[in-house]
């Protein structure tokens, strides 16, 4: 409403374009810092993140800067926000990541924590892509070490 | 015109493994004083940014460059990983050397003890016999539970009497011992300088956050002989004593 309001373009990697108002998008830490070392006369590109992933990421900073929310409300919307793919949480956290928002980055991190905390090594590594570098007698000398965290 | 320099980034190098091949990675960046945010990007091995003179150059820092480039294996690692309970987390030593080290590393415990705050479940204990050992009620059996519920890494029988962010304060025959289940670390404190009785008002406090070398109180309500009044008796583990 203020003629002070200034707009950031926001450019995701499959060239999608996003104008948002410069004082949600500071929510990013990332974003902040180029904008305090004033180096955004120009379109911002985001290298590793997707317009899809951020939908998302602007429909929560939207929803977190809303003047006077509740913490009941904000908290309502991400629970609901999280019940979503694997897969779109691991692109969120990556975007998160790279944006540095830290409050988005460990709220998701807790649902992904949530979701992973039962499951066996063999399962992570493939939930995540890890490759098992151990020799099978290194990794039984592991399990060895640890046998109560299998029971 | 300054923040251009990114953009050449394509989707098949962010498919691959940052360190694996850095001869491949080439980004036109002019690394920025101070790369260094925060103690949790100890482990970044230094990639090799080849550094083109005189070009507009990005003006993101290195370290954000260099989370464009991270994978989802990394940043759980880092990130995720002290969200998890402590069982889960000694399974998944298992998982790579990377992972065996970081999980073993005394940088994750104080993160995992700052961030991991949810409630995991109850040390359950028959006061009638002091000769059963306590168990533990545990709120996820897969995730969450300790080695040996039962205390028995402890030189005697207890009494558990309190607990606090994952320690516990335990009531031996003549002594009070505060022991961390999770990793069987424990020790005895020393004797206070007033009767607190045979079953003492105390209680543990303990707050990890902000606290990486993991100091504690021991706090007990002594009744004054003949006076209606309690005094506090208050036990600090970073000078070892007890003081009123």
């Amino acid at each position: 409403m203020s003629s002070s309001t200034k707009f950031l373009t926001l450019k995701t990697n499959d060239k999608e374009e996003f104008v948002l108002d410069e004082a949600i998008a500071i929510r990013s830490q990332t974003i902040k810092n180029m904008v305090e070392d004033d180096c955004v006369s120009n379109v911002i590109p985001l290298p590793n993140v997707d317009s899809k992933t951020m939908i998302k990421v602007i429909e929560y900073w939207k929803k977190h800067s809303e003047e006077g929310i509740s913490k009941d409300k904000l908290m309502d919307f991400d629970k609901a926000f999280v019940k979503v793919d694997q897969s779109i949480l691991y692109a969120l956290i990556l975007a998160a990541n790279f944006l540095n928002d830290a409050e988005m980055l460990d709220m998701i991190c807790q649902e992904v924590a949530n979701r992973i905390k039962g499951k066996t090594p063999e399962e992570i590594r493939k939930e995540f892509n890890i490759e098992n570098d151990f020799t099978p007698e290194e990794e039984e000398e592991i399990r060895n070490e640890n046998v109560w965290a299998f029971e | 015109m300054a923040c251009s320099g990114i953009d050449m980034l394509n989707d098949e190098s962010l498919e691959e493994d940052m360190y694996s091949d850095s001869s491949e990675f080439y980004v036109a960046v002019k690394p920025q004083g101070g790369g260094i945010d925060s103690l949790a990007e100890f482990d970044l091995r230094t990639a090799a940014y080849k550094v083109e003179e005189g070009n507009n150059g990005s003006k993101y820092p290195v370290e954000i460059i260099m989370r464009v480039n991270m994978t989802i294996k990394d940043v759980a690692k880092r990130h995720i990983l002290p969200f998890l309970p402590a069982k889960s987390l000694m399974k998944l030593r298992a998982v790579s050397k990377e992972w065996n080290q970081w999980i073993a590393s005394p940088l994750l415990a104080y993160n995992q003890s700052s961030t991991f705050q949810k409630l995991s479940g109850y040390f359950y204990q028959r006061l009638d016999n002091v000769d059963d050992p306590p168990i533990l009620l545990s709120l996820h059996r897969s995730a969450i539970g300790v080695p040996s519920p039962s205390l028995r890494f402890l030189p005697v029988k207890v009494k558990v009497l309190s607990s606090s962010s994952g320690l516990l304060l335990c009531q031996g025959k003549d002594s009070y011992y505060v022991c961390n289940p999770a990793t069987k670390d424990w020790k005895k404190l020393p004797p206070p300088q007033y009767y607190h009785g045979s079953d003492p008002a105390v209680a543990l406090a303990f707050d990890p956050q902000f606290n990486i070398e993991s100091f504690y109180r021991v706090v007990a309500a002594v009744p004054v002989l003949d006076n209606p009044v309690v005094c506090f008796e208050i036990y600090c583990s970073e000078s070892d004593s007890w003081s009123i």
